[in-house]
């Protein structure tokens, strides 16, 4: 049989999905660790057979009932997407179990097992309708309520969104013209009312048009007292048994009755075919489709919830980790909570890398883990996005899947490290959270972000050492860019008293500061009074810089030492990141 | 106006024991905060980074507080200094305001200078106020000797933070000295702890932080009682990498760290020396009221994995003591 082949396939196509998938969760790799594929599917098997037997399997069993199967982080953070998720999930599942799989089913657990009878009838269609309450929620959430905090929808998100949509409204749309149905109703009648002549079938179609919603064009309203009567007679013998009224089939009668009046040119094997075949391949396409799509969440986030209530990066074996990182990667539905809650978000208003929200950033690393060479470009892009993070771990706290995101972010900005293009964001406090995990850092690479930082800077600025005999303005306006807030003119009243050199503490750590610091701060000054942007810009000082305020507290003159400190490495950073990017985007 | 809380990435990185320290003593004296959660970070990292950044997101935190009619209370010095300068910078410039309102203009948000940002020491001074505070507290800390640290940014730059006097502070020490403690004279009490230095130049990080330890000690300090939670992390950060250094130069623990005993040369002759603990602020007020230490979260900052020395290859650094 055609049909019954078709759902083999795609079950097949399914099946072959998620071992593929599965596949890539032990050969794909983050981070400088390297493991080979067998050593990691050892480790994991070695890592779950052992949690089966300690004590840690209550911790799963709970993590199971509680995340699982309740949802309690999502219903934490989210208690509308908690309701939607399971008016989606409960009514699809039961919709699964109840009528897709039903008449082999609900055999097995009830003795009277008709599709057109109460309960079943009625629970369809109820089932239905939370369906259609859940995708009605992302629907307007996503497309109507414009709210700046959720991140944009993707192509996945409409994936999944069009096929539930087209499974639930084709399946309706069957419904109800079947409910109308004249040429049904007689086929049935035929077949069932054997027994009766053309006058009892007659009052028995008037009686369906009345009760059941037929639309027929023989019969006209309205029909007289004694033909219904007899033709709930004849009902009654040949139909009810079968038949719950079809009013209960609500959500179908309700479309039945606004289709009414084309019911009759609907009314045919060639629209019913066509409407059972939409609703049977979408079906089908959904079950095939599914490892490739965020359904296959379905699988993951159970995975990602459990391994994650027992692992813990100190004491797991890493190549564990990084299985369970790339599994993480799978899991992630595109929800957007972690981007709601991100404490950057905001920036990605004025600064538009799409990398700076960690859902759409997680979303790039899908490339970067599957090992495929990611283009320059699109390191740099992802690169700067990761490091605008302030890893403040609210991200981690509140995934409803609980991805351990900030442990991925740093996995992710190791990895990027290790490909050489210089990033100068490093150059502020965002360092502090790599500096804090300087153990899980490779000690060659520890310092390299730092001194590529500052060789990009000094090599930017080398070219303003060549005399040019020629008088440039823009020397002149270095510091008078927009948004710098300070001017060239904010040092003019240094005479160089060093009081703001007394002061450093930064001075008072070397025992030859001049020597190693290249400026001291009062020499600073000078060098921006003369405009000295080379000797500025790749001097120590510049980039030791506490922002202790010490100075600027101190000067006599009023001089914003330090606010002029963070101007100055405002426009390094600007002016050489721009020239970074362009010129790797000009090497392509 | 009412309060609202203002969270620290770094702190809830880290120290978030701090922030839940924070929220238990507040209830307890039953100071009305609200718990803030759609503001995001202050932008003290984006200052030399991307200047319009840090005032924009200091500005929506303003805005958003301004919305709900509140001031905004934060128990991180560098979060308050931060949100001081783009407050004041905002007040008197006006291109920037009006860049930021037309930023903040699509979320309906818009600052006007009604909203200020708190530290939590402030709010504790004028409510409950030091003889309430007295009366409420057990003064079971009675002749503890603190080492009170401000911080840099609670105190500098003075003409706009505001918080108290640049160079001989007092309120901070008001307050620890409202528990009964005793606050010591220290000669590196207005001195930076080094924490923004960590992970771009840690051996001058630490070093700072460690001439303050040294410091605290040669002043008989029992304990260093910081107003910032990153300079909590960076003096107990720098005191467990210190000791375990110290130890692997006396071969006390691992032998792996052998041969860099003579690059070091420890100029500090015991632990002792060094070995001086840290509490936030808050944690020493949650003491004195008799809450639970382990809810307080003392003693909470454990690193999983022991610190490496950090004087890498080049021995230690010139003038270091």
């Amino acid at each position: 049989m055609p049909k019954a082949a078709l759902v083999y396939i795609s079950l097949l196509i399914c099946c072959a999905g998620i071992a593929y998938k599965v596949s890539t969760w032990f050969r794909y790799s983050l981070g400088s660790a390297k493991f080979t594929v067998q050593s990691r599917v050892f480790a994991a098997a070695r890592g779950m057979w052992q949690t089966l037997w300690s004590r840690q399997f209550l911790t799963i069993l709970k993590a199971f009932f509680l995340n699982v199967l309740f949802q309690a982080r999502l219903l934490r953070v989210a208690p509308l997407k908690w309701a939607t998720h399971f008016l989606i999930l409960g009514g699809f599942m039961m919709l699964l179990l109840m009528h897709a799989l039903g008449r082999y089913l609900n055999p097995l657990i009830f003795s009277n097992y008709y599709s057109t009878l109460n309960p079943f009838l009625f629970l369809r269609n109820f089932f239905g309708v939370m369906v259609f309450i859940g995708l009605g929620i992302a629907l307007f959430n996503r497309f109507i309520r414009r709210d700046p905090a959720r991140p944009p929808t993707s192509f996945m998100d409409i994936y999944a969104l069009a096929i539930f949509a087209a499974i639930m409204v084709s399946g309706i749309a069957l419904e109800s013209v079947k409910i109308t149905s004249v040429s049904v109703f007689r086929e049935m009648a035929d077949e069932y009312a054997t027994g009766e002549d053309q006058a009892s079938l007659k009052s028995l179609e008037a009686y369906w048009v009345e009760n059941y919603g037929v639309v027929s064009p023989g019969l006209a309203r309205p029909f007289g007292p004694e033909s219904l009567a007899e033709g709930k007679v004849v009902h009654s013998v040949n139909c009810a048994q079968c038949h719950s009224p079809a009013r209960w089939a609500f959500m179908d009668y309700g479309v039945s009755r606004l289709i009414t009046p084309v019911a009759v040119y609907l009314d045919g094997d060639g629209v019913r075919s066509t409407l059972y075949y939409i609703h049977f391949f979408v079906c089908l396409f959904g079950l095939a489709y599914l490892p490739f799509s965020k359904v296959f969440h379905l699988f993951t986030c159970p995975i990602c919830l459990l391994a994650n209530a027992v692992m813990d990066r100190s004491l797991s074996n890493p190549a564990n980790l990084m299985t369970k990182q790339i599994l993480e990667l799978d899991a992630c539905t595109h929800c957007g909570v972690c981007t709601r809650n991100c404490s950057m978000a905001f920036i990605h208003r004025i600064i538009p890398n799409a990398n700076i929200l960690p859902s759409e950033r997680l979303a790039s690393l899908k490339l970067l883990a599957s090992g495929q060479e990611l283009s320059v470009r699109d390191s740099l892009v992802i690169q700067d996005g990761l490091n605008l993070c302030t890893n403040c771990k609210q991200c981690t706290l509140v995934c409803p899947v609980g991805i351990n995101l900030q442990d991925l972010w740093f996995s992710v900005r190791e990895t990027l490290v290790g490909r050489g293009i210089p990033n100068l964001l490093v150059l502020s406090p965002l360092s502090i959270y790599r500096g804090m995990r300087k153990d899980d850092i490779e000690i060659t690479c520890y310092s390299r972000p730092i001194s590529q930082a500052r060789k990009a800077i000094a090599d930017e600025f080398e070219s303003s050492r060549q005399s040019k005999g020629v008088y440039e303005p823009e020397e002149e306006r270095v510091l008078d860019a927009p948004g710098i807030h300070l001017g060239q003119n904010a040092c003019a009243g240094c005479f160089m008293c060093m009081t703001c050199t007394n002061a450093c503490p930064i001075v008072r750590t070397h025992e030859h500061p001049s020597a190693d610091l290249d400026l001291l701060p009062h020499q600073l000054m000078q060098a921006v009074k003369l405009r000295l942007w080379d000797v500025v810009f790749s001097s120590k000082m510049l980039w030791e810089c506490l922002g202790c305020y010490k100075c600027q507290e101190f000067c006599p003159m009023g001089v914003p030492a330090t606010d002029l400190i963070f101007a100055l490495r405002n426009v390094a950073i600007s002016r050489t990141s721009r020239n970074i990017f362009q010129k790797t985007l000009e090497t392509l | 106006m009412s309060l609202v809380f203002f969270p620290c990435c770094v702190a809830s990185a880290f120290v978030d024991h701090a922030q839940i320290a924070a929220r238990l003593v507040v209830d307890k004296l039953g100071v009305q905060i609200e718990d803030g959660t759609e503001f995001n970070c202050c932008g003290y990292p984006y200052k030399g980074i991307d200047f319009q950044a840090f005032i924009l997101l200091s500005g929506r935190n303003l805005a958003l507080a301004e919305k709900n009619g509140a001031d905004l209370v934060t128990t991180c010095g560098c979060c308050y200094g931060t949100t001081k300068q783009v407050e004041s910078i905002l007040k008197h410039d006006v291109s920037m305001s009006d860049y930021v309102n037309n930023a903040l203009k699509r979320e309906g948000l818009a600052y006007k200078g009604k909203s200020t940002v708190k530290h939590l020491i402030e709010v504790l001074l004028a409510n409950p106020g030091i003889p309430n505070l007295k009366a409420r507290l057990d003064r079971s800390q009675r002749g503890l000797r603190v080492a009170t640290h401000y911080g840099c940014k609670l105190l500098r730059p003075s003409d706009v933070v505001g918080f108290d006097s640049p160079f001989s502070p007092s309120r901070f020490d008001q307050l620890v000295e409202a528990t009964g403690a005793v606050t010591v004279p220290w000669s590196e009490k207005l001195e930076c702890c080094g924490a923004p230095l960590i992970g771009i130049n840690d051996t001058t990080s630490q070093l700072l932080a460690k001439k303050k330890l040294e410091s605290a000690r040669q002043a008989k300090a029992d304990l260093i009682c910081t107003a910032c939670p990153c300079c909590y992390l960076q003096f107990e950060r720098t005191r467990e990498s210190l000791t375990f250094e110290y130890e692997s130069v006396h071969q006390v623990v691992l032998p792996r760290f052998k041969f860099e005993r003579t690059k070091m040369a420890l100029s500090f002759d015991s632990v002792r020396d060094f070995n001086v603990p840290s509490l936030a602020y808050v944690q020493l007020i949650g003491l004195a009221l008799g809450l639970d230490e382990g809810a307080l979260g003392i003693g909470a900052i454990k690193f999983t994995t022991a610190l490496r020395p950090c004087h890498q290859a080049g021995g230690m650094p010139a003038g270091a003591h």
